[in-house]
């Protein structure tokens, strides 16, 4: 039986257990049952509320477009997508390229590594907690370090949190500060790398900057596409934080879709609105995420 | 044969003398718990459930009480409790499975969920719900004004009302608030503590709350929303807000009430609160929050005081209210309605339980818990003292059964308008004049009652 | 020569520990508050080392709300995070594989539909979702949040699948000729190579699920079951919080995944001699 099976091209081969399209779905069976089953009935609910008044109390009430052509003319819902996209233009790349650094700086071999990593993991651990909110609103606070420094440079009655241009700047900061997951992510991606590479690049005379252009970057890519995908969605989501420190204020200024979603389904009882919100941001993500792949064949690598 | 017979006989015998006994009506105050040789219903191997919001105190308290429930009636409650903030949404997912629990906390939001909500007029009529040491005022806490339903039984009032440092006062030689004090006092309060001890006198404002108080005092009849919570109160004059915006900006620009990156900071956590500290000397808060910042400014060394809110005139409106800080409410689809009934009952109305609970929830609505808590020594602090003093003080305004008990649907929607209105106006000043940014929030005020309407 | 690669060591060194301490400076701060009185937590000016030690927010905070504790709480939340964590890595190695190296009808459209799931926010689903658990029955148990799991996790999914696709199929080809299949490739050549991501997967998916608060929020409806997340927020209280005891058990909450992190990270390290990348 052993022996007929590995048999290349023989006729077990061949058979139905062994064809790609049964091997394909029998890997992929976990996936499937779970969006057939816990995503895809939610998700078609979704869709269906976003063209419905419905207040979670009572049952959905078709209205057709109404939720969609009232988002168009809806301030808050704009102003949410603007700061939204504020923060992902500004916060993913800032923790993506905090994450690479690091994670190249950690990759020399030395006696503290392990330590070393482990310390710069720890911020990642404490997630969206209370202390975070405290600890941030202390440092960026009106007689915190940074705010004493900045009225020190002579700039006056500067605040973050009362302030809408710069109230984004604490949790854009505390975002990137928590970058370990994707620090972790590289550092996995670079220890993939085979060492001949370095070799023979070091022996063509090339120094550490060009090693890292030349060899680090493209091998990684699928991990930094990865990682960039992972970043702007978690960007385009980005919740916690936001509800923690600013409660989405001043003025709106943080008011970032996901808690606006939130409030507007929960709070103000508008789920189909905030459904209807859901979907457009789905669009945009979509619309990102999709060019992002289509591009991404000219500058990713994969070794095959 | 026989035997069968004598006993068909007996049988019918004691039902004729116990029928009229069962039909008699009870006597008032039959299900008072704390009468003496009162006795528990029986509800062995029978399970009902009860969710809360609160912290890990009141986690702790409940949970004694509701075992010592269980002890007396045999019965079991299953209960689970979360923090105030996404209590909601866990209420709100169990509302779309409609699986709620039998018992629930509920807050003064409940017009934004009726339609759970069994009324307990019945229980109160038929004595279960014990409401002989309850006053009519505290009932009507918790009563829909549009059709009398009682929509729970409130666990404890409270009251928005200020809190001060007598200590700034006297060494800025500010004379204390009165029961009547008018906002230019508060003003001028305000500005001679700024100007002495260089620091904002006031560091947290309940700016909402603030505006619902200044219509009710505005005019006799002024309310923000009308009792029964269909509309608004106030005749579509804005001036009252108007006052208000002005009052607050002058104050804001002259450094007497913190910038917006203060007040941010501090947020809706009262403990942090510069008055805590010994920096500010009047704060803004609910009388069920005084006991905690009490806590921490007592660790600094400070003590300090309740007082009401300004006035417009001395001898106006105060526009201050006693709400039901939150109450018991039965669930519609509830199977163990009575049980749930007599389980409010002990929780209300047992000095035995409310020991333990200690108004941790608010002060309590009966009377006789109420005195037994004063009368004990140790359960009454100083600041517990000044707690009760406040709330009976604020009750015997003549004004204050006037402001409705109930929150619209649109309410959450329409103070979130509200506090953005106040930052355009006080940290951006988007607005030429207080009446413009006035105007500008009631415009789009009764667009939203207009989408919530629909 | 060596004299310059000295100075060159100790510049790294100094700024690698610099730089780190500011990073831990709020966690730092956290636990040295777990320490301290409230005002001290909460006041302006406050120190950063406890005047007074209170070390009684340890005790006062392990027991928690009454008749449970806190070791109630770590004892569910170790269950659901190691079978989760466990669920996690099968299915999104299986899944992975499946998705990078099988070329099988539609596997373009469940490469999409996996991206689109992750693309609406989990605010408008939680109710749905919920109340297709409570239909099953199954809220006020641990499956809701387990169950999952096992049915894969796509941020892990495309995780995998991209160090898959850095695997040279010249490997697989070469497996194939030795008469493996494409089950026995997966279990004989892809699966010994992922190893460090398979470490990366497990490191992350047991932080992210010991820190999950929204699930547990939703799914145990019973003290009895409350995970350390969900108890944590217990503390918090709009007529006021208990700092103290909750950064204290804050602290205590740190532990289990730090040391997790510390075990297997050192599968991620390259050894002392083969550099990857010389300073």
């Amino acid at each position: 039986m052993q022996a007929t099976r590995r048999k290349p091209g023989g006729r077990l081969q061949g058979s139905f257990l062994y064809r790609d399209n049964t091997v394909g779905y029998v890997f992929a069976a976990p996936f499937i049952i779970s969006f057939l089953a816990l995503t895809m009935v939610p998700m078609g609910l979704s869709l269906y509320y976003s063209f419905c008044t419905y207040k979670i109390a009572a049952d959905p009430v078709w209205i057709g477009l109404k939720n969609y052509a009232d988002l168009m003319r809806d301030a808050t819902f704009g102003n949410s997508l603007l700061v939204t996209i504020q923060y992902v233009v500004i916060g993913v790349p800032l923790k993506l390229i905090f994450a690479l650094l690091i994670a190249v700086l950690l990759t020399k071999p030395t006696r503290a590594q392990g330590l070393y990593r482990a310390v710069y993991y720890i911020p990642s651990l404490i997630g969206g907690s209370v202390a975070v909110a405290l600890v941030w609103k202390q440092l960026f606070g009106s007689r915190g370090p940074i705010v004493t420094l900045i009225k020190a440079l002579g700039v006056k009655g500067f605040n973050f949190f009362g302030s809408t241009t710069w109230a984004f700047v604490p949790l854009v900061l505390c975002n990137a500060w928590q970058f370990g997951s994707s620090m972790l992510i590289f550092a996995s991606g670079l220890k993939q790398i085979s060492k001949e590479y370095y070799e023979a690049a070091e022996i063509d005379g090339a120094n550490a900057v060009k090693r890292f252009f030349r060899i680090t970057l493209p091998i990684l890519s699928p991990i930094i596409l990865f990682n960039l995908i992972m970043q702007l969605i978690s960007g385009f989501m980005t919740f916690t934080q936001a509800q923690i420190i600013t409660d989405g204020g001043p003025n709106y200024a943080t008011n970032y879709i996901a808690l606006n979603i939130f409030k507007e389904g929960f709070a103000y009882q508008h789920m189909g609105y905030a459904c209807a919100q859901s979907w457009i941001m789905l669009l945009i993500m979509a619309a990102v995420t999709g060019i992002i792949f289509k591009t991404s064949s000219s500058w990713t690598f994969y070794e095959s | 044969m026989k035997k069968s017979i004598v006993i068909l006989l007996t049988l019918a015998m004691l039902c004729t003398l116990f029928v009229p006994a069962l039909a008699e009506e009870k006597a008032v105050g039959w299900n008072n718990v704390n009468a003496e040789g009162y006795v528990y219903p029986d509800y062995s191997g029978q399970t009902m459930s009860i969710m809360w919001w609160g912290s890990d105190t009141r986690a702790k308290i409940t949970e004694e009480v509701i075992h010592l429930w269980e002890e007396k009636t045999g019965a079991k409650v299953e209960f689970e409790y979360y923090d105030g903030s996404t209590y909601w949404t866990q209420f709100q997912a169990k509302m779309a499975a409609n699986d709620l629990t039998d018992v629930f906390q509920m807050g003064n939001n409940w017009l934004t969920y009726y339609e759970t909500i069994e009324p307990l007029n019945k229980y109160v009529e038929s004595g279960i719900i014990d409401t002989t040491a309850i006053g009519p005022a505290m009932i009507a806490t918790t009563v829909n004004q549009a059709n009398g339903d009682i929509t729970g039984i409130s666990n404890g009032t409270n009251a928005r009302c200020f809190a001060y440092n007598p200590a700034i006062f006297d060494e800025c030689g500010v004379p204390y608030p009165t029961l009547n004090w008018t906002w230019d006092d508060f003003a001028s309060a305000c500005r001679t503590i700024t100007e002495k001890t260089g620091n904002p006198a006031v560091t947290t404002l309940e700016y909402n709350s603030l505006a619902y108080s200044v219509f009710t005092q505005w005019q006799e009849g002024y309310n923000f929303y009308t009792m029964d919570g269909t509309g608004f109160a106030f005749d579509d004059d804005t001036a009252p807000l108007a006052f208000l915006f002005e009052l607050l900006t002058e104050l804001q620009e002259e450094g007497a009430i913190a910038d917006y990156g203060i007040q941010n900071e501090i947020g809706s956590n009262v403990e942090a609160d510069w008055i805590a500290s010994g920096e500010a000397a009047i704060m803004m808060l609910s009388s069920n929050q005084f006991q905690a910042l009490s806590n921490v400014a007592a660790e600094n060394g400070i003590e300090l005081e309740l007082c009401t809110i300004p006035r417009v005139s001395p001898d106006g409106q105060s526009g201050m209210v006693v709400r039901s800080s939150q109450q018991m409410s039965i669930w519609k689809g509830s199977e163990k309605k009575e049980m749930a009934a007599n389980f409010i009952n002990y929780f209300i109305n047992s000095i035995e339980a409310n020991k333990i609970l200690n108004c941790e929830r608010g002060v309590s609505i009966n009377s006789d818990v109420l005195a037994a808590l004063k009368a004990d020594s140790e359960k009454t602090n100083s600041v517990t003292a000044k707690v009760y003093t406040i709330i009976d003080t604020i009750g015997s305004f003549a004004d204050a059964a006037n402001t409705s008990p109930a929150e619209p649907a649109a309410n959450e929607e329409i103070s979130d308008v509200l506090k953005k209105t106040y930052f355009q106006g006080l940290a951006e000043g988007k607005f030429e004049s207080a009446q413009e940014a006035a105007d500008q929030f009631w415009a789009q005020a009764q667009e939203i009652w207009q989408k919530h309407a629909q | 020569m060596h004299r310059k690669r000295i100075a060159r060591d100790v510049i790294y060194h100094i700024f690698v520990i610099a730089f780190g301490l500011l990073m831990v400076y709020p966690v730092l701060w956290m636990i040295l508050s777990s320490f301290k009185m409230k005002s001290e937590i909460l006041g302006n000016n406050a120190p950063f080392l406890p005047s007074v030690w209170v070390f009684e927010n340890y005790p006062n905070g392990w027991q928690g709300s009454g008749s449970l504790t806190f070791a109630t709480y770590f004892r569910n939340s170790i269950i659901v995070t190691c079978l989760g964590t466990l669920g996690t890595v099968l299915s999104s190695t299986m899944v992975s594989y499946g998705l990078a190296r099988i070329r099988f009808i539609g596997r373009q459209f469940w490469f999409t539909a996996m991206i689109m799931t992750m693309l609406l926010p989990g605010q408008v689903l939680m109710i749905p979702q919920y109340i297709i658990w409570n239909r099953l029955g199954l809220v006020g148990t641990f499956i809701p949040l387990i169950l999952p799991k096992f049915l894969g996790w796509p941020f892990f999914i495309y995780m995998m699948m991209q160090f898959i696709r850095g695997l040279p199929k010249e490997l697989d080809e070469a497996a194939m000729i030795d008469g493996c299949n494409k089950y026995s490739i997966f279990s004989r050549v892809i699966l010994p190579l992922l190893g460090p991501s398979i470490i990366t997967t497990i490191v992350i998916s047991f932080y992210w699920i010991w820190d999950d608060y929204m699930g547990p929020l939703l799914y145990l409806s019973k003290p009895a079951l409350y995970t350390v997340s969900l108890a944590i927020k217990g503390f918090a209280d709009a007529q006021g919080t208990n700092f103290g005891p909750m950064f204290a058990m804050s602290s205590l909450s740190l532990i289990p995944v730090f040391l997790l992190f510390l075990f297997f990270n050192r599968y991620l390290m390259d050894g002392v001699t083969a550099g990857a990348v010389k300073g």
